[in-house]
């Protein structure tokens, strides 16, 4: 059941699709009969293309189905009647009786030819005839019933383009056939080439034999052009196929040739204004439908159709060496050749296809490759440059502090060379101008190393990239920005063409810079380089850190070295011990002994103080690590060779940082010299004041007098009066006793005031002793008595009770209070005063302090005399050196005390001396 | 005191001076009285004291010039011999002109010392005299009249009586009888006496 069941359904399908077939042409019909009549045989390439567009045409609108018969005439060859008649003949049986419902003619000699036996073979059947010319139309004047398609060939949009192909084309040689149909193309020819006549010469070879023709279009001369019209007949009567024509003739023709139809195109034509017979067939297609379809043929207008397209072969084009571009806009060229593409599509594209694959993968690895170089690249240098950077990091950790300098300069030479460039500096950022200073350096031979500081001047931009931390790159100068113009001038006096500056910088502090240049040529920066470089830019930074500490450290050492040293002072460190840590040189200098020594016995010290100051030292060294001051002392030593050195020694405890006792730092002066010279000062003071005195004494020389004289006389007169009593008759023995007495006591004192003269007048050393200056003073003042009286000069004295005693020379305290007595005198004398007094006081001014002054009323002192007058040889008196208030004052002075001089608020001077109060133990 | 007595005043401030003078000048029989000051003496001596002054050259508050000032500022006449110790030229001088006897200097030989007094006392003797004989001739100039007083310049001028009339315009009589008057209450005997007289007296001359 189920097969049955399939097999109706299959038949059911079967039987639908076939009648599917007919389906199309559902209104059962009767088949138009449409007869085609072609002018030429059969074989003729013209009759399928325009066989292909007649049915083309007619089968595609039709409704109705179409019944073709074909009839080729072959009037071309057999132009001769018994032809005809046959040919007639030969129609009228095949058609008769059946109605044609249309006749195509194509060619001009199928229309002639129906013109002439149309009406009597096909009597009724409209017409479209096809292909025929225009010339062949006119004449002929359509007969009723027909309509058609003209066709006309264009010779001269051909040969527009073939010059426009050729522009130097000088010659057109037209080839064509002896047909009536050859002949009807070449009048067109002709017609279209009239024209060119006068630029070209134009030569028809159109009465030749193929033989000749051939010969002929083979031996062409230069700038020529061939237009091949047709050739159905040569010259001998031989028929032609035109096409087979025309390629013999292309194949000879030493010239491009061109041609008029589609069909033509790639048998040989270069190519030209085609006709395309398919299309003339077309349009008398669709115009047969028409009629077909009812419409008369008379009511269809007929068409003129014209060439449209240009085409070429390619093939011709390269033979004769054409150029495409000098084709027509919308050329069809065609017969493209070596299409590989062309035969073999699906083989070119998936080879295409292929190779594009393997380009891109090739491309692909490629780039790949170049970046797996890069990247192979960037870490070789990275890694070189973490070698580079791990070194430098070994070279300075290990390094000597003495050696770092040279360490930076290797570094650098590493660093340079590795970059490639010319020179690498190091600089330090000091000083209060914050001046960049070149520290480090190394350059390539012939590149200067160093060069001056980066000054503010020449590079102020980059100083202030620097100063913010912020690293500047250029490979040429001309890169920097616009506000480093300054520096781009400076760079190129300098003539660096490239560098990289990276500021350095220690925990957050800014010390200096590292700067890198190319001298040479210019050397392009990797842009990542600069940070790179930050690293090292870091080692270098400390490394000069601990250079520039190193150096301080070492500068430190030598300056405390030479301050220890080369001290002149003979300089040691005691320990707590008593023994000797460090003994400054100068010692063999000043003691005669090396340090050695002293290191060696600490003793050595005391050993060699003179005896005398033995004690001395030892009581001073007892106290000396107590006092946190330090002590002073000064004694004597012997040294080996037996002379005697004073010494100032004074000595001071040392703690640490904790307060630690750590010994006794101590210096010993040489004052020998000093003190020598303290003597011998002291000794011409002495001689001085002695000479003073006498010179003082001089002025005294009345008072003297008058001193030893009043004694002197009363002696000689009481001896003379005791006499004269003896020699009495009654001698007065009581008087005579008397006088006697009176001898004696004045004897005495005259015997005083000479001693007290040479005391005073006694010259060497100073005597120093307990001194009551009020005792002093009245002696002094007795001296003068005499002097004060000659010049009514009067002496008042305001002694202090109980005034202290001052530790002085007693002979140079009456040389002051002398010189200062008479000072006071003679200033009252040159005033000529009417009361001339001098007011001696004495005072206890302080604990410490005895003052002793003397006020006059004299012409008193101006503030320029105040100090002026106690310089040497100042004096106002017409006689007199001037010394005494200067030899006074220096005498005061070696005492410890002051001499002043001051005017008085009322009238005259006061000049005054201290001296300190004497006190038990003072020495 | 006895004014009539001759002294020797000393003055020294010295006291062994003092002693030692007024020792020797007793030895020979004078009269001494020592001052310690020229003021000390100045405050006692009176015109009638007679005899010489010894005074040393140097003092306090007063010296020895002053004091000889002093003495003829107030009249008393008394020779004054100078002792010093110390002596200037122009110390001595200025004594000298003022009138000292002598200038001596210590220590002093006795014998210059006694020659210097004795010199001194008799110049003062003179002196009184003369101021004694003085003292009568002024009483006596007094006696005169106004106009013996004029007629006696004329004639001690050495005019004629004929001369001294016509200028006093009186007669040569008159003139004679005024001249006789005059002799004998000025009891001159001579004209060479009353000249004398006169130029004593200090009578200026008509020329």
């Amino acid at each position: 059941m189920l097969r049955l069941m399939a097999k109706v359904s299959l038949l059911t399908l079967l039987a639908a699709l076939l009648s599917n077939q007919f389906a199309s042409a559902a209104p059962l019909q009767p088949a138009k009969k449409v007869l085609l009549l072609y002018s030429y045989q059969a074989v003729l390439p013209a009759n399928l293309e325009w066989d292909t567009g007649i049915r083309e045409a007619l089968e595609s609108t039709g409704q109705q189905p179409i019944e073709f018969h074909t009839e080729y005439l072959d009037l071309a060859h057999h132009p001769e009647e018994t032809y005809l008649h046959s040919l007639i003949h030969l129609l009228q049986t095949k058609y008769s009786g059946k109605k044609i419902d249309l006749l195509i003619p194509v060619g001009e000699l199928a229309y002639s030819f129906l013109q002439a036996h149309g009406r009597s073979l096909f009597p009724g059947s409209p017409i479209i005839f096809c292909a025929v010319a225009k010339q062949q139309l006119e004449p002929l004047k359509p007969p009723p019933n027909s309509s058609g398609v003209v066709s006309w060939v264009d010779v001269q949009g051909t040969l527009a383009a073939a010059l426009k192909l050729q522009p130097e084309t000088r010659r057109i040689v037209v080839v064509g056939g002896t047909a009536r149909t050859d002949r009807v193309f070449q009048e067109e020819a002709r017609e279209a080439l009239r024209p060119y006549e006068g630029q070209l010469e134009v030569t028809y070879l159109t009465d030749l034999s193929m033989a000749e023709i051939l010969q002929q279009v083979s031996s062409l001369p230069p700038q020529t052009m061939i237009i091949y019209l047709s050739m159905f007949r040569d010259s001998t009567g031989h028929d032609f196929v035109p096409l087979e024509a025309l390629e013999r003739v292309a194949q000879a023709a030493n010239a491009p040739v061109y041609g008029l139809w589609e069909t033509l195109l790639g048998h040989g034509i270069v190519g030209g204004h085609l006709m395309s017979f398919t299309k003339e067939g077309r349009l008398a297609g669709e115009m047969g439908r028409r009629v077909l379809n009812g419409e008369k043929p008379e009511n269809i207008p007929v068409v003129y159709e014209g060439t449209d397209i240009y085409g070429f072969d390619w093939r011709q084009l390269q033979r004769w060496g054409l150029r495409e571009s000098a084709l027509p806009p919308g050329s069809l060229v065609r017969f493209r050749e070596p299409s590989l593409w062309e035969n073999h599509k699906r083989e070119v594209i998936s080879t295409i296809v292929a190779f594009c694959m393997l380009g891109l993968l090739t491309v692909g690895l490629l780039i790949n490759l170049r970046r797996r170089r890069r990247v192979e690249a960037s870490l070789a240098r990275r890694l070189d440059f973490e070698t580079l950077l791990a070194e430098l990091s070994a070279q300075f950790v290990a390094v000597e502090a003495n050696e770092v300098d040279r360490e930076i300069e290797k570094g650098l030479k590493q660093l340079v060379e590795f970059l490639g460039i010319d020179r690498g500096r190091l600089w330090q950022l000091s000083g209060a101008q914050g001046e960049f200073i070149p520290t480090h350096s190394w350059a390539v031979p012939g590149i200067q190393p160093m060069s001056p500081p980066l000054a503010q001047k020449h590079f102020p931009w980059i100083r202030s990239q620097m100063l913010q931390g912020k690293p500047a790159a250029f490979s040429r100068p001309d890169e920097l920005p616009e506000e480093a113009r300054v520096d781009r001038q400076s760079l190129l006096t300098d003539g660096i063409k490239s560098a990289l500056c990276i500021p350095l910088a220690v925990g957050g502090k800014f010390i200096g810079a590292l700067t890198l240049s190319a001298l040479r040529s210019p050397k392009v920066w990797d842009p990542g380089l600069a940070p790179e470089l930050q690293p090292i830019g870091e080692i270098f930074a400390n490394a000069l850190i601990r250079s520039v500490a190193d150096n301080e450290l070492r500068q430190g050492k030598l300056n405390y070295r030479i301050v220890a040293d080369f001290t002149y002072d003979w300089e040691y460190w005691q320990n707590p011990d008593g023994t000797w840590r460090y003994v400054s040189p100068a010692c063999e200098r000043i003691s005669g002994h090396r340090p050695e020594e002293f290191l060696k016995r600490p003793g050595l010290l005391r050993d060699i103080i003179v005896s005398e100051d033995q004690d001395r030292w030892d009581r001073h060294n007892c106290n000396s690590q107590k006092d946190p001051r330090g002590q002073e002392l000064q004694f004597r030593i012997k040294r080996p060779d037996g002379s005697i050195r004073w010494i100032e020694h004074a000595c001071q405890p040392v703690t640490d940082n904790a307060g630690e006792f750590i010994g006794v730092r101590a210096s010993n002066r040489d004052i020998t010299q000093r003190r020598l010279a303290e003597m011998s000062e002291q000794r011409h003071r002495e001689q001085l004041a002695h000479v003073t005195r006498v010179a003082t004494l001089g002025e005294l020389t009345a008072s003297l007098a008058h001193e030893v004289n009043q004694p002197l006389n009363a002696v000689m007169n009481n001896a003379q009066a005791a006499l004269r009593f003896l020699h009495r008759e009654n001698p007065d023995m009581k008087e005579v006793g008397e006088a006697l007495g009176d001898i004696v006591r004045d004897g005495k004192r005259a015997g005083e005031v000479i001693q007290r003269l040479r005391q005073f007048l006694r010259s060497g050393e100073m005597h120093s002793q307990a001194v009551d200056l009020n005792q002093v003073i009245e002696e002094t003042a007795a001296l003068t008595r005499n002097e004060f009286q000659a010049s009514n000069t009067n002496i008042r004295f305001s002694l202090a009770d109980n005034l202290p005693l001052v530790w002085a020379d007693r002979i140079q305290i009456q040389q002051v209070v002398l010189n200062l007595l008479m000072n006071a005198k003679e200033a009252m004398d040159q005033a000529g005063a009417n009361l001339r007094e001098i007011l001696v006081m004495t005072e206890q001014e302080d604990v410490e302090t005895v003052k002793v002054s003397f006020r006059d009323r004299g012409p008193g002192l101006t503030s320029e005399n105040q100090e002026k007058i106690f310089e040497p040889f100042y004096t106002t008196k017409t006689a007199g050196m001037g010394l005494g208030l200067a030899i006074s004052r220096s005498i005061i002075a070696s005492m410890g005390g002051r001499v002043w001089a001051m005017p008085n608020p009322d009238q005259g001077a006061t000049l005054a001396f201290s001296l300190p109060v004497f006190k038990e133990g003072h020495r | 005191m006895n004014p009539a007595r001759p002294a020797v005043y000393v003055v020294d401030d010295d006291s062994s001076v003092r002693v030692a003078m007024e020792r020797l000048l007793k030895s020979v029989g004078l009269t001494v009285k020592t001052f310690a000051s020229a003021g000390e003496f100045l405050d006692q001596a009176t015109p009638e004291w007679s005899g010489c002054l010894i005074v040393d050259l140097r003092m306090p508050e007063m010296g020895g010039l002053d004091l000889q000032d002093q003495l003829s500022a107030r009249q008393v006449g008394l020779p004054v011999i100078f002792l010093t110790g110390y002596g200037t030229v122009p110390a001595s001088v200025r004594a000298m002109k003022a009138g000292a006897v002598d200038f001596l200097e210590k220590p002093v030989d006795d014998q210059t010392l006694l020659d210097a007094v004795h010199k001194a006392l008799e110049r003062d003797r003179g002196a009184r005299r003369n101021q004694a004989e003085m003292q009568v001739l002024h009483q006596r100039l007094a006696t005169l009249t106004p106009r013996e007083y004029e007629v006696l310049t004329f004639i001690i001028s050495g005019r004629l009586n004929k001369q001294a009339a016509a200028e006093l315009g009186t007669t040569e009589k008159t003139i004679k009888v005024h001249r006789a008057r005059i002799m004998e209450k000025l009891q001159c005997t001579s004209l060479a006496e009353l000249v004398r007289l006169a130029e004593k007296a200090g009578i200026k001359t008509l020329d």
